[in-house]
């Protein structure tokens, strides 16, 4: 899948979560408003502004109605009626007076605190009336009847306004419910458009990404059989280049033995020529048969107790000859004997792998240096150069089978780059460790790594110390 | 002359509010279980003479916290009488009436109130007698729903087997 592609993807992803997310807080908030404005429609229960006002109203009607009878006489209707209904229309008028300031500052509220205003100077006035009713004459109860009934249109009107007010109120919240409700459901609609983007780019995602694990499989599988193929070629090539080359070696062993009649000095020198050029084609023969060998897990080892200064020696002795003009340097820093339970000729080739290697790449004129060295239970032997170094973009390949930092046709040096990844595999085979220190026109360190085989026990520790400064590049 | 003897007359109801308070009643009913209607008539004294709770508490429509004195609602009726089961109609003397379950009276001190901050209540402050929850020590009860059982002006009790 293409990088664009995937940017798009995640791009869908996240708008779609992005729109989700605020969506889903104006949806709350929008709810929250609307909680709030629904306690407006309270104003409507019990104790409320409009029921107060109903209740005054109620019993304003209901004092006028019994001073009415106590005036015509009626026996329902005593003195002391009058004054109860009094005393509870004085406290009707108390508590909407308290309710006045619920209404704000509007022309209801206006009417509201004028009404309320003229009752409360109504009961006042008559309060002490009240308490002598039948001491008043006719003409005085039917002022005061007058004065009571004539505040009894305002009153009502003073409902109806407020319920006009409650009334827009609901007519308000209702509105706004509705429009709140509609907003839900688009807010709803485009949620779960939301959700169906996000869920679809999620498919495809995952449909492209088991297509990449089949291709990525199929693409292994290809790699896989590639290389068993370059392996089993390999392997082959190798075997059929021996064969020819052992009958070479040995006509070329003839000739310089002079069993075939003795050679002139230009026919010696050819023959050398020959024989070391031959020699050379056998160690990159065998090299790549290690290999393939190795890659196998066909490597065969023969472990034994193993001197570790007497190999480092013997390895001196048997690769001076690789160059002639060149010497090895020995810094045997060991005060003791150190045996390592090792396969010698694997060592051996290792350390022809690892000194050819730091011939090939340093100066004639500098020597190579070869130190031994003892860290705890384990020993670290360096091989040192003082060469071109290795190119800091080769660093993490110098370990790959046919490695090369300069693999161009020109290159100076020859080689398969087999030697160091073969070294490796027989290093970590004795449960060592191979790596190096490089410093580019300084020269390059290699150091391995094995772990000492103590007499009275085969014990090895598991895992080397890896020091990093055995010697300075 | 009458204006005079009308004054006289005015004056000796002004100088007698407490006269006037104490004949104020509060009429508890219950019915019995063969249907039989009792009806006992508690006057601001015989409440009073009761054994006395006091709850300081505000509510809704309080603008502080007040002293309230009375008997508790549960202790004007027998105990065999009020159950949890029981609802109590309470009427107020504008004849607004509501029912509360007896299971809140048994469980918290529901008092009638005779006394608030030590004074009689008049009927135009909510009295003569006021039904009073302790919100204050109770917080659950401070939801509108109780503020509706609030009776004031409470002129008639009556217990109502469910």
């Amino acid at each position: 899948m293409s990088d664009l592609k995937r940017r798009a993807q995640h791009l869908w992803r996240w708008l779609a979560l992005g729109a989700i997310i605020t969506i889903m807080t104006i949806n709350i908030s929008g709810l929250i408003q609307m909680n709030a404005q629904l306690s407006g429609v309270s104003e409507t229960k019990r104790g409320g502004l409009l029921w107060n006002s109903d209740q005054l109203e109620y019993e304003f009607l209901r004092f006028n109605k019994t001073l009415l009878g106590f005036i015509a006489g009626h026996p329902t209707f005593e003195e002391s009626d009058v004054a109860l209904r009094f005393d509870i229309l004085w406290s009707r008028h108390t508590i909407s007076e308290r309710d006045q300031s619920r209404l704000g500052a509007n022309t209801s509220a206006d009417t509201y605190g004028e009404v309320l205003e003229n009752i409360g100077q109504l009961l006042r006035t008559h309060e002490s009336n009240i308490s002598a009713l039948s001491l008043l004459t006719t003409p005085e109860l039917q002022k005061m009847v007058d004065e009571f009934e004539s505040l009894e249109t305002p009153i009502h009107d003073l409902t109806i306004v407020l319920k006009d007010r409650q009334a827009s109120l609901d007519e308000t919240v209702r509105k706004d419910a509705v429009q709140m409700s509609t907003k839900t459901i688009a807010y709803s609609a485009i949620l779960g458009i939301g959700a169906f983007i996000v869920v679809v780019v999620f498919l495809i995602e995952s449909r492209a990404q088991q297509e990449s694990r089949l291709e990525n499989a199929r693409l292994t599988k290809e790699t896989q059989a590639a290389y068993l193929a370059k392996i089993e070629f390999l392997s082959t090539v190798s075997h059929e280049l021996r064969t020819p080359l052992t009958s070479i070696n040995g006509v070329l062993a003839f000739l310089r033995q002079g069993v075939l009649g003795d050679l002139n000095t230009q026919g010696h020198r050819f023959v050398e020529i020959a024989s070391k050029n031959s020699r050379k084609l056998e160690k990159i023969i065998n090299d790549v048969l290690d290999l393939v060998k190795a890659e196998r897990g066909q490597l065969n080892y023969a472990f034994e107790e193993v001197d570790i200064s007497k190999c480092v020696a013997h390895a001196a002795d048997a690769n001076i000859s690789y160059q002639a003009g060149r010497s090895i340097e020995i810094d045997d820093q060991l005060s003791e004997d150190i045996v390592v339970w090792a396969d010698q000729s694997r060592i051996d080739q290792v350390f022809a792998n690892l000194i050819s290697n730091a011939i090939k790449f340093s100066d004639p004129r500098h020597p190579i240096k070869i130190t031994c060295k003892r860290q705890a239970d384990w020993v670290h032997v360096s091989v040192k150069d003082f060469g071109i170094g290795i190119p800091e973009n080769f660093k993490n390949r110098v370990f790959e089978s046919f490695a090369q930092a300069d693999s161009s046709d020109t290159r100076s040096v020859g080689g398969t780059g087999l030697g160091l990844n073969i070294a490796k595999e027989i290093i970590e085979k004795h449960n060592g460790q191979l790596w190096f220190d490089s410093e580019m026109g300084r020269g390059t360190t290699f150091t391995f790594s094995l772990p000492i085989k103590h007499q009275e026990s085969s014990a090895v520790p598991d895992v080397p110390p890896r020091s990093a400064s055995l010697e300075t590049a | 002359m009458q204006r005079f003897i009308a004054f006289l007359f005015m004056s000796w109801f002004l100088a007698l509010p407490h006269g006037a308070e104490s004949q104020h009643q509060l009429t508890v009913t219950s019915k019995a279980d063969d249907g039989a209607l009792s009806s006992v008539d508690y006057t601001t004294e015989d409440l009073l003479s009761m054994e006395a709770v006091t709850v300081s508490t505000s509510n809704d429509f309080v603008d502080a916290e007040t002293k309230f004195v009375g008997p508790l609602l549960r202790d004007l009726f027998s105990s065999e009488a009020l159950t949890s089961d029981s609802a109590i109609k309470l009427t107020a003397l504008n004849d607004y009436s509501t029912v509360i379950p007896g299971a809140e009276v048994l469980d918290y001190d529901v008092i009638v109130a005779v006394l608030a901050d030590g004074k009689p209540m008049s009927i135009r402050d909510k009295g003569p007698y006021w039904i009073i929850y302790p919100m204050t020590q109770n917080p659950e009860l401070r939801d509108p729903k109780y503020n509706d059982r609030l009776i004031w002006q409470l002129s008639h009790i009556e217990l109502v087997r469910e």
